[in-house]
């Protein structure tokens, strides 16, 4: 037991460790330069909130049944493990998220526009492996280009993001990128890893009893973490979001066309300079998708469906 | 009767012209360069007929999309390449852009962007990493996107109006996954 103990209860933590969250632009995810000390409090939170981290979470068994075109990939068993938070907690932390966002942003005024991108979220995140999470979508007051995905199933895009859009496909796309976000639980991953570091960080204090060189050790560590899985978990974003788009009857390309579309916005316009400095950059995302569709789409057709105007 | 027919070719024109006026400025056609030898083709098809071949890094004029493929424009001749032969390229700051507050610094170096979030150009706050810092949890906000939630039910009469039926596909592999096998295997 630290001294910090475990008395704490996690939803009086959820707030503190939320800010550590939205200082690593927690959004569309990766690639962000994360500080030693961002994730030193992000671990010390965690550390001292979780009681057992070998708890199951409950009400997550895969739903294969309900879900058509659902593959149980042996990656997701192995997130549930990782993470070791129970879902109740994972919806916690989510709600608090969103409502962050929303504190920022409020949702765009057009009830019509809101249900119809809760309509292609919720039959999107249908044919992946957590049909049953509270899935909500909500397009928010920002002209900047961006999509956040909090925990437990809270989708946001911006006005902005929504304008470049061009069809339904297109939506469904960058929803379906939210969505796997959700799935493969890569934000719970992240946290999961701070509190990893600490316990690690700890270990050392007990051996040495001091801090001498920690900052260093703390940051290498924190920083190949940051780097190595953000972009991974952004690449595999994508390429669940093309199957998922696929899997729904729509036109996989649409996410791809969306990180065209972003990949000749100028580089220095500020509305996607988060989203630029937070995901490895669209021309490496396409290759990257390039390379892991090869010929599998060949002579598949999808849906392009035609999208609500912007209000 | 005699009005209309009058009247619809006159709006017609009228609509055309309209769209032209919004068509033409401040938005040239989107441009990308070859990442790839590629073939252009006269239809967006594998077996379709060939129209010219496009050299890695040759630069072309993007027209539209259809599926996985683009039309684009090279000199003077059109045809169909696959969408992910091509990068699109950025355009130089113009416009309502260029009107924009100084770009903030790149957080790759600093790790943090500004203070407060910088203000857009519509004055409402960017949605930056500063402003979700401070931003504060909207009850109201929080209510309203529960209350916005469809059902699974609500999903499928979606789906099922719009013709869209669940398809069974394996996910991507992870094309770099074994690389990282080969490497991590030499290394041991």
């Amino acid at each position: 037991m630290t001294p910090r103990g475990a008395v704490v209860s996690a939803r009086a933590l959820i707030p503190t460790l939320l800010v550590a969250l939205g200082a690593a632009g927690f959004l569309l995810g990766a690639g962000i330069a994360v500080h030693a000390d961002l994730w030193s409090s992000m671990g010390r939170i965690l550390g001292s909130s979780r009681t057992d981290t070998s708890a199951a979470i409950p009400g997550t068994a895969l739903p294969g049944t309900a879900a058509p075109g659902a593959d149980s990939s042996p990656l997701w068993g192995l997130a549930r493990t990782m993470t070791g938070f129970r879902e109740e907690e994972e919806l916690a932390i989510g709600r608090e998220v969103a409502g962050r966002i929303l504190g920022a942003a409020p949702l765009v005024a057009d009830s019509a526009l809101q249900e119809r991108v809760n309509l292609v979220g919720r039959w999107v995140a249908l044919q992946g492996e957590r049909p049953d999470l509270p899935w909500r979508f909500g397009v928010i007051e920002s002209e900047d280009v961006n999509a956040f995905a909090a925990p437990g199933g809270a989708i946001l895009i911006t006005r902005g993001l929504y304008r470049k859009l061009t069809s339904e496909a297109e939506l469904a796309g960058v929803l379906a990128h939210e969505i796997a976000h959700v799935i493969a639980r890569h934000h719970l991953k992240l946290l999961q890893q701070g509190a990893l570091l600490e316990a690690g960080v700890e270990a050392v204090i007990a051996r040495d009893g001091g801090r001498q060189d920690l900052a260093r050790w703390i940051g290498t560590g924190a920083e190949l973490f940051a780097r190595g899985l953000d972009r991974g978990a952004e690449h595999e974003a994508d390429r669940m979001a093309v199957i998922l788009s696929a899997r729904a009857g729509f036109d996989p390309y649409g996410l791809p066309a969306v990180l065209q579309e972003i990949g000749h916005a100028a580089a220095g316009d500020a509305r996607v300079a988060l989203l630029f400095s937070t995901h490895p950059r669209p021309a490496d995302r396409l290759t990257h998708l390039d390379r892991a569709i090869g010929t599998r789409l060949e002579g598949f057709r999808g849906s392009t469906g035609v999208l609500l105007p912007t209000p | 009767m005699k009005a209309a027919r009058i009247l619809v070719p006159g709006l017609a024109i009228l609509a055309l012209a309209i769209a032209l006026a919004h068509a033409s400025p401040a938005s040239p056609a989107p441009t990308g360069t070859l990442v790839r030898n590629e073939v252009m083709r006269r239809e967006p098809f594998t077996d379709a007929r060939a129209v010219m071949t496009l050299r890695t890094r040759a630069r072309v004029t993007i027209l539209e999309r259809r599926g996985a493929w683009y039309r684009v424009g090279s000199g003077r001749r059109t045809g169909w390449i696959r969408m992910l032969s091509l990068r699109t390229m950025a355009r130089p700051m113009a416009g309502a852009a260029a009107s924009n507050p100084a770009p903030r610094a790149p957080s790759t170096q600093t790790g943090r962007s500004g203070t407060g979030g910088l203000v857009s150009t519509t004055g409402i706050r960017a949605l930056d990493e500063g402003t979700l810092r401070a931003a504060v949890f909207h009850e109201t906000e929080s209510i309203r996107l529960e209350a916005q939630a469809v059902s699974t039910a609500q999903a499928l009469r979606y789906a099922s109006d719009r013709g869209l039926a669940a398809r069974s596909l394996p996910y991507l592999p992870d094309p770099a996954a074994a690389a990282r096998t080969s490497t991590r295997s030499t290394r041991q």
